[in-house]
C-alpha cells in the first residue's frame, strides 16, 4: 500500500444556498452548515485514500471531528485541505482545514478504516437479513 | 429563556438509498453515510432548543466530534437521542447518540452557540461585502 504519511489534497467548493444551514432546517441562516463542512472533511480524506489503494479496498469513516470557527456566507470559496497525519496498518488518521476567502473557517479529524469492499458489503447483508 | 440542562430530543427516520455513502462519493460503499448522522444529529439538536430559544435568537454548530460505530444498511430505522448535557452561557453541549434495529452506531459530542440573529446576520454581511 503506498499510502504514506504527509500526502495531502485540496479540494475547492463554492458555496451555494443549497448548502446552507438554513436548507438543512436552520431558519434564517444562510450561511455554509457545519454537516456539509465535515461532508466536505471526508471528501477529501476519502479521495485522498482512495487514490492510493489498490482495486477492491476502500475506506470508511470511523471517527470525525470539526470545530467550526467562522460564518462563510453564499457566493464564497472554499478550499479544504486534507493531509495523512497517520498510517498505523489499516487506520489512517487525516489533519483537516477549510478556508473560505478570508479566513480558516474549520479545523478537524477524520480516522478512516481500509476495508476489502467485499468483506464489507457482505458483512453488511448479513446484517440486513439477521 | 427556558433552556435547561438535561433536556433530551429524539427523531425517528429511514435510511434511504440517498443516504448512502455510495450517493456522496464513496462507491460500494451502500451504507449510511458518516455526514448524514452528523446532519440528522445537528438537525435534531438545532430543531429541539429552537423553542426555548428567545424571539430573535437562533443557535450555530461550532463543534462536532463523532464516532461512527457500525454500519447501517438502506432500509434500516434510525432513532437519534439528544441530551442537552450543559448550559455555558450562549454555550451548548449535546451528547447524541443514534441507533439502528440492530446496534448503536454512532455517538457524538457536539457544541452549539447562541446567537443573535440581526447581529450575526450583520456580521456575515460585513464578511461578504469585504471579501477580497
Amino acid at each position: 500500500m503506498a499510502l504514506q504519511q504527509g500526502l495531502s489534497i485540496e479540494l475547492t467548493r463554492l458555496v451555494s444556498e443549497e448548502i446552507t444551514a438554513h436548507r438543512l432546517g436552520n431558519e434564517g441562516f444562510h450561511v455554509l452548515a457545519t454537516p456539509i463542512i465535515v461532508a466536505w472533511f471526508e471528501e477529501a480524506a476519502r479521495t485522498l485514500a482512495a487514490a492510493h489503494l489498490e482495486p477492491g479496498l476502500g475506506t470508511v469513516g470511523s471517527l470525525i471531528t470539526a470545530k467550526h470557527l467562522a460564518a462563510t456566507p453564499v457566493g464564497m470559496r472554499v478550499r479544504v485541505t486534507a493531509t495523512l497525519r497517520e498510517v498505523d496498518g489499516r487506520r489512517l488518521l487525516f489533519d483537516l482545514e477549510a478556508r473560505d476567502e478570508r479566513e480558516k473557517i474549520a479545523e478537524g479529524q477524520n480516522e478512516r478504516f481500509v476495508v476489502n469492499l467485499e468483506r464489507f458489503l457482505n458483512k453488511v447483508a448479513q446484517k440486513q437479513t439477521s | 429563556m427556558s433552556l435547561t440542562e438535561g433536556l433530551t430530543f429524539e427523531l425517528e427516520r429511514t435510511v434511504t438509498e440517498a443516504d448512502l455513502s455510495d450517493r456522496h462519493g464513496n462507491p460500494w460503499v451502500h451504507v449510511f453515510t458518516t455526514p448524514k448522522v452528523v446532519e440528522w444529529m445537528e438537525e435534531l439538536a438545532t430543531t429541539g432548543v429552537q423553542p426555548h430559544l428567545q424571539e430573535g435568537q437562533g443557535t450555530v454548530g461550532t463543534v462536532v466530534n463523532m464516532k461512527h460505530v457500525a454500519a447501517t444498511p438502506a432500509g434500516f430505522k434510525v432513532k437519534v437521542v439528544a441530551n442537552l448535557k450543559q448550559i455555558d452561557g450562549r454555550r451548548l453541549v449535546f451528547w447524541l447518540e443514534a441507533f439502528d434495529d440492530a446496534e448503536k452506531i454512532a455517538e457524538c459530542h457536539h457544541e452549539r452557540f447562541i446567537v443573535d440573529l440581526t447581529r450575526f446576520h450583520d456580521k456575515v454581511a460585513k464578511k461578504r461585502a469585504g471579501r477580497s
